[in-house]
């Protein structure tokens, strides 16, 4: 009796067990369709869910069309590693972003043509959308198309004496004048060392000047960094910066918000960021006086990178792709678009979206543009794996005065080098 | 009547549950990821083909100076961890033994960080040990300007910070398991060796540790793998910076997966846990023989 007994419990036991197995291999998008309208799941980085008006716009849609969207905001770092597993998966995931270096999209992604947004858009901007097949497989965002250089305080230039610089040495001059003013002259955030690449994003724009064709060099490896146009000079600088006291003295363990403030409350003369920094300088302080300068080569010239348009991907598994559709067309409708640029400004996409009353900044950023002193962004011109933590290791050992810029340039060639050899990218095998 | 087969069995059918839980949710995955390990995959596309060692050898080969590097910082760092949680677990362990006045609020608070999230502490230790940080302004106030350090920020502090904030963490882990086995000494061996004159020292030493020797092996094995294992207070804190100062396996393999070659990842958390497994071997032998020669 006994024994039967627990024979009965152990098979139970192994029904239960498989089972649970068994619902963990459940397939199919999250969004689902009901009386009461579409759910529609809506995966973001963190940092872009709560920038300018998506919330509002989100809103608006829901209120318009009778049904929900769930945002769903992972950590920025982990961003792409959790929309790939639930691609993978198959599961949990309606719409998305990133994933536009995969080389067979039209398995996790939808391919989109014949939507409104097409004729509206830069054509620059809407050709950056296509992937490698010519294709193109979402819509864009209503963010601003960022770029990247210094945003510096107005006032603290003023009280120092100095004026915006043209060349690198007057970059270097004005910095020593502002720390003789008792001010930082350089802010950079080294704990959250993303930030730190935003100067390499300034000084990447710059090299397209030099050579147009340099990022499909770096890519196919038949150039190293070391000998690309004005790296050694702007690296050279930097170290300089980081050894004669430019800098913040926690630059290795101060923070993106740290940055922020310092700028703002008129602490620190500079930081070196890209144009989405903006909207959080004015939520610190709205009336702070900021401008904007692209960063400088020794001979004076200046050019900014313009970032790709952020595309969102409507998945290939979702069970409700039409709404999500309806949903992206509607955030980026010429009335949304300017909400959210209002909000969170930025260089519009869009060639019908002109924003009312233009930031400061973003007057001097759109004047680099009119002045045809723009191109891509570097990072946005390749399709190559860059491996940016190595780079942000780099980057704190030359500011922690450990490597010279030369050094420097060796570790960077180093970690591109590794980056092409593991990826299995021709030219680097 | 049974056979005495079917007795031998019927025990084991008992297991049957958990060994379907751990080949399901171990076994699998872990063969998974070492399949995974001699192929091509990427996630930039849906290939899997087999390419044998290829990816070990860009890993101990071509980028050998950053694993290397990062399994050497992850031994100290278990190392360090280690002799912190268990020595002063050990020594907390006694002393929360004795009989004192508050000794039950003592024991909460030793055992209350192990209940905080690692991702919070991580957060909350960055803003302390931060160069303009709570611990270096309390230490400025009290005019030891001297004693203050980039705690976080410098290349040859920075691991033992973060190990430091492990052994707050952890601590009242190994003082659980070392006050338990203090709890459980008889009596009657304790009274007898007063009886023979033995004094607090010659008690601790030659009686009271080698009868929990064995939960003080335990420790120290378990908190040594969790040393090897360590990553989410090196990632809440440093995330391996500066440079590459805390960059220790787990990061090294976090960072492997943003390469794109799964493969690649794969077959450094493969060397991660053959290295590990090994050690934990012969750390279990060292304490074996240790208890032995005790006994």
């Amino acid at each position: 009796m006994l024994h039967t007994r627990a024979k009965m419990l152990v098979a139970a036991s192994a029904l239960t067990i498989g089972a649970l197995a068994l619902t963990g291999c459940t397939n199919g998008g999250a969004g689902s369709a009901d009386a009461k309208g579409a759910n529609i799941v809506y995966v973001v980085p963190n940092s872009w869910a709560t920038t300018g008006a998506f919330q509002e716009n989100l809103k608006a849609w829901e209120a318009k069309s009778g049904n929900t969207v769930e945002v769903q905001a992972v950590p920025d770092e982990q961003y792409d590693s959790t929309v790939q597993t639930r691609l993978t998966g198959g599961e949990g995931i309606d719409i998305f972003a990133g994933q536009d270096s995969i080389s067979d999209p039209a398995s996790v992604m939808l391919e989109i043509s014949g939507q409104p947004f097409e004729k509206r858009m830069n054509p620059d901007a809407y050709t950056a959308m296509k992937a490698a097949d010519g294709k193109v497989y979402g819509f864009p965002s209503a963010d601003g198309l960022a770029s990247f250089g210094v945003f510096y305080n107005k006032d603290v230039f003023t009280a120092a004496g100095v004026t915006v610089p043209r060349t690198l040495g007057d970059l270097t001059s004005d910095m020593e004048a502002i720390k003789a003013a008792g001010k930082t002259p350089l802010f950079l955030a080294g704990k959250d060392g993303w930030t730190l690449l935003q100067h390499r994003n300034s000084v990447n724009a710059l090299m397209f000047k030099s050579n147009k064709n340099v990022a499909s060099e770096l890519e196919k490896n038949t150039l190293t960094w070391a000998k690309a146009p004005g790296f050694d000079e702007q690296y050279t600088a930097l170290a300089g910066w980081a050894k004669n006291g430019l800098l913040n003295s926690d630059v290795l363990t101060a923070t993106y918000e740290q940055s922020q403030k310092a700028l703002v409350d008129g602490d620190a003369a500079m930081i070196i960021n890209g144009s989405w920094v903006l909207s959080a300088l004015r939520e610190l302080k709205p009336n702070a006086n900021i401008g904007f300068f692209a960063l400088p080569n020794g001979a004076g010239d200046a050019q900014i990178g313009l970032s790709r348009v952020n595309i969102m991907h409507v998945a290939a598994k979702s069970k409700v792709a039409a709404q999500a559709k309806d949903l992206l067309n509607f955030m980026v409708e010429k009335e949304q678009v300017a909400a959210f640029l209002a909000k969170a400004p930025g260089i519009p996409a869009f060639t019908d979206v002109t924003v009312a009353k233009a930031d400061p900044v973003i007057t001097d950023i759109q004047g680099y543009v009119d002045n045809g002193q723009s191109g891509p962004a570097f990072d946005t011109a390749l399709t190559f794996p860059t491996p940016e933590q190595d780079l942000i290791a780099s980057y704190q050992e030359l500011l922690a005065g450990r490597v010279s810029a030369a050094e420097f340039a060796t570790a960077v060639d180093k970690a591109w080098s590794n980056a092409g050899k593991t990826a299995g990218l021709d030219g680097f095998k | 009547m049974k056979s005495a087969f079917q007795s031998r069995v019927y025990p084991h059918w008992f297991l049957l549950p958990v060994a379907a839980i751990f080949t399901i949710f171990f076994v699998v995955p872990a063969a998974f990821g070492l399949w995974l390990a001699f192929t091509n995959a990427s996630t930039l596309s849906t290939r899997q083909d087999f390419i044998g060692f290829d990816n070990f050898a860009l890993l101990l080969v071509d980028n050998r100076d950053a694993f290397f590097g990062s399994i050497v910082n992850q031994i100290i760092y278990a190392i360090v961890t280690t002799i912190g949680k268990t020595g002063i677990g050990v020594a907390l362990a006694f002393l929360l033994n004795r009989a004192f006045r508050g000794r039950n609020f003592v024991r909460a608070i030793v055992y209350l960080p192990i209940m905080f999230s690692t991702i919070v502490v991580g957060i909350v230790f960055n803003f302390i040990l931060a160069q303009k940080g709570l611990l270096n302004q309390l230490l400025d106030s009290i005019g030891l300007t001297t004693l203050t350090q980039d705690w976080l920020g410098s290349f040859d502090l920075a691991l033992y910070s973060v190990a430091g904030i492990d052994i707050w963490m952890g601590v009242g882990w190994t003082v659980v398991i070392v006050l338990a086995a203090i709890q459980a000494i008889p009596g009657d061996v304790i009274e007898s060796a007063e009886l023979d004159g033995a004094n607090g020292w010659q008690l601790t030493f030659r009686i009271k540790i080698p009868f929990i020797m064995h939960a003080i092996g335990l420790a120290t094995l378990l908190t040594f793998v969790s040393g090897m294992k360590a990553f989410e207070i090196i990632y809440a804190t440093t995330g391996g910076g500066p440079g590459h100062a805390t960059e220790v396996m787990t990061t090294f393999i976090s960072k492997a997966l943003a390469t794109t070659n799964l493969g690649y990842a794969a077959s450094a958390s493969f060397v991660q846990f053959a290295l590990i497994c090994t050690i934990a071997f012969v750390i279990n032998y060292i304490v074996k023989r240790l208890e032995a020669n005790q006994e």
